[in-house]
This record gives structure tokens, sequence and C-alpha cells, in this order.
């Protein structure tokens, strides 16, 4: 295995800490923050974390024909503010977003501009002191906002998705800075993401190129109907209505509601969703929209029969129940949940998962 | 204290640009290939743009592609294709 120094030709030597700032302000190498100067030291210590040889590919950009290795992600790992213990999410996000069906591509470069969502399950979110509590989607939490930047990061200087160079986000989305949050495991009446996922014994991520983040609030909710009424109302929204897939993050007191009832498993709640999450033709064809074509419909599973009746006068958010991801996360208090949409309009990337490798004991 | 850091990008990775393909010395009666990339009404803009080619120039559409999804890669088969098509010139457009 090479070392990292022997791993890259390239180093740049400046004065001082702030002169470096200022360089990588200057070669355009950063998401208009400050970045932390990737000095040797800094890079090695992440890529000891990992274990990985420095030239390992863990990501690969098709379209433009550029890959990132090990070295390059622990470069911009240490400039987004990660530390090592911070760096194997990385590389799993990495791994999954690099999945052809992710579609890595359309999902960095187009007009719609999504952002990137790292969902993080398992123990290593409590090990390294992610966030899943209050102010979830909010700053405040270094593993969260560093390592989402990270892949920003990686996105920018490794495969050159430049801002309205290649990457045409008509208007973007606050989360291109950053955008990983960690499952709540605790006030969580269901199977943890990583349990579900079929890795009780690891961590994983989940990743999704999401489109702009709903607040889904109702205080009045009582019942579990009444709780996922209001997130099926939220996911049915003409803006955003398409057969991709989402993400629901229900707050610890909706989830609460909404499993006083026990029979209300994960399953049900996302057969709940899915079954309740559609829009009339009418109102497709008020704004201009295409209505399904027989070809659409014949993809669509429902958990019941009975629920095809009428279909060819309606329109589904997704195509099943599974399409919708669902997780707990947020502070104890509020019932205040989100709803993220795909970037795409149509099925263009499929959510990935990738198993977190253990960092190396030191 | 001076520093000494890596650069984030890598160097090794520049992408050689494609050639520009020939030019043709005349519009007239030629083979036109359609390629869509799938997006909401491209094969409607690329119809046109062939249709004003024609009744200018002459000429015939003889193939029409569509990529089917505009935000994928494009298939190595559809590549293919296209690299080996027998028609004069292509026409490809982004639709919406």
């Amino acid at each position: 295995m090479v070392t990292s120094k022997e791993s890259r030709e390239t180093t740049i030597h400046v004065d001082d800490g702030l002169s470096a700032i200022e360089y990588c302000y200057e070669a355009g190498w950063t998401d208009g923050l400050p970045v932390i100067p990737p000095t040797m030291k800094l890079v090695d210590a992440m890529l000891d974390t990992v274990g990985i040889d420095p030239l390992a590919v863990i990501g690969e950009h098709v379209t433009t024909r550029r890959s990132c290795t090990a070295h390059a992600a622990a470069v911009n790992a240490v400039m987004a503010g990660c530390l090592p213990a911070h760096f194997p999410i990385v590389i799993a996000a990495l791994k999954a977003m690099s999945k052809t069906d992710f579609n890595y591509h359309g999902s960095t470069a187009s007009t719609g501009g999504s952002s990137h969502l790292i969902v993080v399950s398992g123990p290593i979110a409590d090990e390294i002191g992610m966030n899943a509590t209050g102010n979830l989607f909010g700053s405040g939490n270094r593993a969260n906002a560093a390592i989402g930047r990270t892949i920003r990061l990686i996105h920018l200087n490794v495969f050159h998705m430049q801002p309205n160079v290649t990457d045409k986000s008509t208007q973007g989305n606050p989360g291109k800075y950053s955008l990983c949050v960690a499952e709540r495991s605790d006030r969580n009446p269901w199977p943890l993401l990583h349990e579900e996922f079929g890795y009780p014994d690891d961590s994983i991520v989940v990743v999704f190129a999401a489109g702009g983040f709903h607040n889904v609030e109702n205080h009045f909710a009582a019942t579990p109907e009444q709780a996922l009424l209001t997130m099926s109302d939220s996911m049915s929204c003409l803006d955003s209505l398409t057969h991709g897939q989402s993400v629901v993050v229900l707050s610890p007191e909706t989830a609460e509601i909404v499993a006083a009832d026990a029979s209300w498993t994960k399953s049900k709640v996302q057969n709940f969703l899915f079954a309740n999450a559609y829009r009339e033709n009418a109102a497709l064809e008020r704004i201009g929209r295409p209505t399904d074509t027989e070809e659409d419909r014949s993809h669509y599973k429902f958990s019941d029969d009975a629920l095809k009746e009428g279909l060819t006068e309606r329109y589904h958010r997704g195509l099943n129940a599974e399409d919708i991801l669902l997780f707990v996360g947020g502070g104890d208090a509020g019932a205040h949940s989100a709803f993220l949409p795909s970037w795409s309009r149509g099925r263009n990337s499929i959510m990935q998962s990738e198993v977190i490798l253990r960092a190396k004991k030191g | 204290m001076a520093i000494e850091m890596y650069t984030p990008i890598i160097d090794d990775q520049r992408v050689e640009a494609a050639s520009m393909a020939s030019r043709l010395s005349t519009l007239k009666n030629s083979r036109i290939g359609l390629l869509s990339n799938g997006k909401h009404n491209a094969d409607v803009l690329i119809q046109m743009t062939a249709d004003e080619f024609i009744n200018n120039h002459g000429g015939e559409v003889v193939l029409e592609l569509n990529k089917g999804n505009a935000s994928r890669p494009c298939s190595d088969d559809l590549v293919d294709t296209v690299v080996k098509a027998d028609v004069d010139f292509m026409i490809t457009a982004v639709g919406d």
C-alpha cells in the first residue's frame, strides 16, 4: 500500500493557516464557507481510521468520467471539518451514491437541484455523537454537518460538478451545503433502518437524492389516521407529485401517537401513506400535468387489491409502499415531521444503502 | 507557521476532449438522424427542426432514436448505434 504522501503529487506550501484558507477560496475549492487546510497529518489520520489503500477508488461519477480515491475523499473530509471517526460514514455514503441506480449524474447536474441526503442508522451514530434529536435538519452538530459537507465538497472538487457550469440547478437547495442526519434509536417504536435492511449488528447509510424539505405539522392529530393523513396530504402536493421514491421522518411525538395502537406496524404505516398519497387526475389536468398511462398503472403495487378500484382516476406518490423510506427523528417535543420528495419528476434516482466499515482500533 | 497541504482535486483525471465531426460540404438531400433525450417535447422540437432542413434543403429522416431518460447516462448500445448510424448528420435536443 502506498502512503498518502506517495499517492499524491501535488502539495501546496503556504505561509500559515489563514493563508491556506484564502488559498482554497482563490482556487475555487470551497462551498463558499471556509475550509480546514488539509495538511498531511490530518489527511493521514483520516485514512488510518479506515485502513483503505489511499489510491483505492471508492466513488465514481460516470458521466464526467471522474473517480474519487480514498485519499481525495480524506482530503475533502478534512476540509469539511470531519474527524477521523466520521470518515467511515463518508466512505459508505460515497460507495452508495456511486451505485448505478442512484443516478449520480442526474442528481448532481439537473435543474431539479437535489440535495444528497445521508441517513445514518445503527450504533455508530451514538458512538461518534451524531444528532438524531432536536434540530435534526438544523445546524449545530459537527458530525452531521461535516459528513454531509464532505460529500458536497467531493462533488465540487473531485467530480467537478460546479454550480452554473456542470450543476445547472435552477434554484438549488439549502441542503446542498450539507444534509446528513441520524435515525433516532430511542423513542422509536419500530425496527431501525439497519435492522430493516438486514444488518442488525452493523451501522448503515441510506442515501437519497432529495428535493425540497417539507415541514409537516398537525398538533391537533390525536389518532394514527389523523397524523398520517396530514403526512399523506403533504405527500400529495402537486408541486412534487411523482412516481419517485420519498422520505418520511416522523417526529417522536407523532410516532408515539401512531404506534400507541400496536397494530400500526412500520409496514402498515407505509401502506397507509402510499394508499392515501394521491391526487385525482382532474387536479393534475387543472395544472397541465400528464396523468398516468396504462403502462404507468401496471407498475403500481398495493397491499390490498381493493385499493385498485378507481385507479384510472388518480395518481399516487411512488409506485408502492416500499418507495417510502420511513424513520423517526427530531426532538422530544413537537408534532413536526418531515417529508422529502425525490428531486426527479420520475423514477430517475433510486435510494441506495451501504454498510459502514468499522473504524480500525487505534 | 508554514503549512504544506494537499489539493482536493485529482490532477490526472483530465478528460480528453472529443474531436469534432468533419463538416458537411452541403446540406442538400441529407440523410438525417434524430436523437431525443427523452424529455417532454424534445421529440417535437427535433422533428420540427428536421422539417426545416427538409423543407429548405430536401432530404429525409432515416433514423429516430430516443435516449428515454434525460438524466441518466446514455447506454453503450445507444452510443454504438449513433456512432454507426448511416446518416449525414444527427439532430439532438433537450426538451421540456
